[in-house]
């Protein structure tokens, strides 16, 4: 009969290969893990069904993940956190789809409650995300959390995406360490969306539209929705090749839309104190310039007219202005002004055919001109094929907020907002 | 009156002598064993009876033990045995006749190093003969919780979790 004070788990039961010596180490409940490399368990002792259930997601952990999931992460460019809370789930919710009991969770109610409360005191959107994904299939703690979190605007969203991408992760059932990959990506796209926005001068009361967490997460979430968690959720379409057309820019245009700042000797607060012994010119003044850009997307959807791009040519004066259009495997685009000239009028047409397919390409080539930076294009973005995918429309979102592109869906909007940004100009 | 032990009868008629768990003998049957396993040409042993006994030619002693010779025993006993067979496996024979669903788990935990998490194959052939019994009055999980229970003590859910999980489909 065996009698131990501690209660040692079996790794060796469980571990596929074979002549492996596992040691095991006592710990907390919350320091948990395993080191498959070096054979070593570290877990809770003790006989409460909490531990025993800590055990359990360990020896899953043995079971089904593989040895280097850093590995994984790196090759497909995830954040081992969020990699770390895809596996946990599918550990999770494998152990209770093969009999374990699961009901107890791994950790103490009031634990549960109090990370909780500390996660929605620091409104942290990507934590609370993280935190909801890996308690998904851990009983008790699950719907403890849950409960706390519901009645939260961002809380309901983590408790909605978390079951999304449980739905995502079973969609085949019996879900292999692919499945953990394929539902990470979409989880970090959409968390690569909820990154704080970087800041975009733009017109007074503006920002707010691009600026709340909550607002920014449920526009990504209405994205997701759409895609639903069949396979097209997570399958990834290539983007085209963007080939760049610059037509020789003939017509000088007046205006500034853009603003930069410059010394000046007469002011109120001095920004440039090291300039006092040399000419005293340590206050800064604003004044326009050429500068921002503004992308437009000409693909069939846009239904875009060459009167539609005239006007918003006429709208941003001395801003770089380019639009886009592809055909099935790649797509143009074409630059219609820069540095105070526009193009002929007989190139201010859609550069290429009625697709998308270079969406992000084009938006890179955006990024690296100069703000503000508009695009004028509906949401809806394709890939090669004129295929459409969630973690495409994500990846065009996240670049949106990383880089201060701010979109507008038509041309009507596009132009109040380049309206906007010229009357603001000093 | 003088009675031969098995050492002193296998010397007379060079036979095998098998010591089981050599490892458990005292010092006076180490001593005894150090004489035993002398040298074939100086061996010899005085009996209370008067008589002069030496190893018949083809006597051998074959010890067995669990754990590492160089830790437990006396050096000089030690070099008594030139061969050395460490034996890393639970014969396959004894697995075989465990139902296949412990098969693996007896094979696997008889061989763990450290003696408290060491589950040997005859607790894990109390299990499955309690678990059989048992099945005749009680539900074959119902069974499965008591025989472990009774025989795995604190470690039964852990037992019985472990199977389940190695049971399942890895990857």
């Amino acid at each position: 009969m065996v009698t131990d004070r501690n209660i040692y788990p079996l790794p060796e039961v469980v571990d596929n290969k074979d002549r492996r010596k596992w040691s095991i180490e006592p710990t907390q409940r919350m320091g948990a893990r395993v080191y498959p490399k070096r054979s070593l368990l570290v877990v809770p002792l003790d006989a409460s069904p909490q531990s025993q259930m800590t055990r359990n997601h360990e020896l899953g952990h043995i079971r089904w993940s593989p040895p280097k999931p850093e590995v994984a992460a790196s090759r497909n460019k995830l954040d081992m956190d969020v990699l770390q809370a895809t596996e946990d789930m599918r550990i999770n919710t494998k152990l209770a789809d093969i009999g374990i009991d699961t009901s107890s969770g791994s950790l103490s109610n009031n634990v549960v409650k109090a990370f909780a409360d500390d996660l929605l005191k620091s409104n942290n959107v990507r934590q609370l995300i993280l935190v909801m994904v890996a308690v998904t299939g851990q009983g008790e703690n699950e719907e403890t959390f849950k409960d706390k979190l519901s009645g939260h605007p961002i809380g309901d969203k983590a408790i909605e995406i978390a079951g999304m991408a449980r739905k995502i992760m079973w969609y085949k059932g019996n879900p292999s360490f692919r499945d953990t990959v394929r539902t990470a990506k979409w989880l970090q796209a959409l968390l690569n969306g909820t990154t704080p926005p970087t800041r975009v001068k733009l017109p007074w009361g503006m920002n707010g539209k691009s600026g709340g967490a909550d607002d920014q997460l449920e526009s990504l979430m209405k994205i997701i929705r759409n895609f639903g968690t069949g396979r097209g959720a997570t399958r990834k379409v290539p983007w085209g090749k963007m080939k760049i057309d610059t037509p020789p820019r003939v017509h000088k245009v007046d205006g500034y839309m853009g603003k930069g700042k410059r010394a000046s000797d007469e002011g109120v607060i001095p920004t440039r104190p090291h300039r006092l012994l040399i000419d005293g010119r340590v206050f800064s003044r604003v004044r326009r310039q050429h500068g921002g850009s503004v992308l437009v997307d000409c693909s069939g959807s846009m239904s875009l007219e060459p009167k539609d791009l005239k006007n918003i040519l006429a709208h941003s004066p001395g801003a770089t202005v380019a639009c886009y259009s592809g055909n099935t495997h790649d797509g143009v685009l074409r630059v219609l002004a820069q540095d105070g000239r526009q193009v002929k009028d007989e190139f201010v047409a859609a550069p290429a055919g009625g697709a998308n397919v270079i969406d992000k390409p084009a938006l890179d080539w955006l990024t690296k001109q100069a703000r503000p930076r508009v695009w004028c294009c509906d949401g809806q973005v394709t890939g090669i094929g004129d295929r459409q995918s969630a973690l495409n429309t994500l990846e065009c979102e996240s670049l949106c907020r990383r880089s201060g592109i701010v979109r507008r869906d038509n041309v009507g909007l596009a132009v109040e907002l380049l309206k906007k940004l010229s009357r603001s100009r000093k | 009156m003088w009675h031969d032990g098995p050492a002193i009868a296998a010397w007379r008629i060079g036979g095998r002598l098998v010591v089981n768990e050599i490892q458990r003998g005292g010092a006076d049957c180490h001593a005894l064993l150090l004489a035993i396993t002398d040298d074939p040409e100086i061996a010899q042993i005085d009996l209370p009876s008067g008589e002069k006994v030496k190893p018949a030619a083809g006597f051998a002693v074959v010890a067995t033990m669990n754990g590492d010779p160089k830790e437990v025993l006396d050096p000089a006993l030690q070099d008594r045995f030139p061969v050395t067979i460490n034996i890393d496996k639970v014969h396959p024979e004894a697995i075989a006749q465990l139902p296949p669903d412990v098969q693996q788990a007896a094979e696997k935990t008889a061989l763990i190093d450290n003696e408290e998490r060491r589950i040997s194959v005859r607790a894990w052939y109390a299990f499955v003969h309690l678990r059989q019994k048992l099945m005749k009055s009680y539900s074959e999980q119902e069974a499965q919780q008591l025989a472990a229970t009774a025989v795995f003590n604190t470690r039964a859910q852990d037992a019985l979790d472990a199977l389940v999980i190695g049971a399942s489909q890895g990857g």
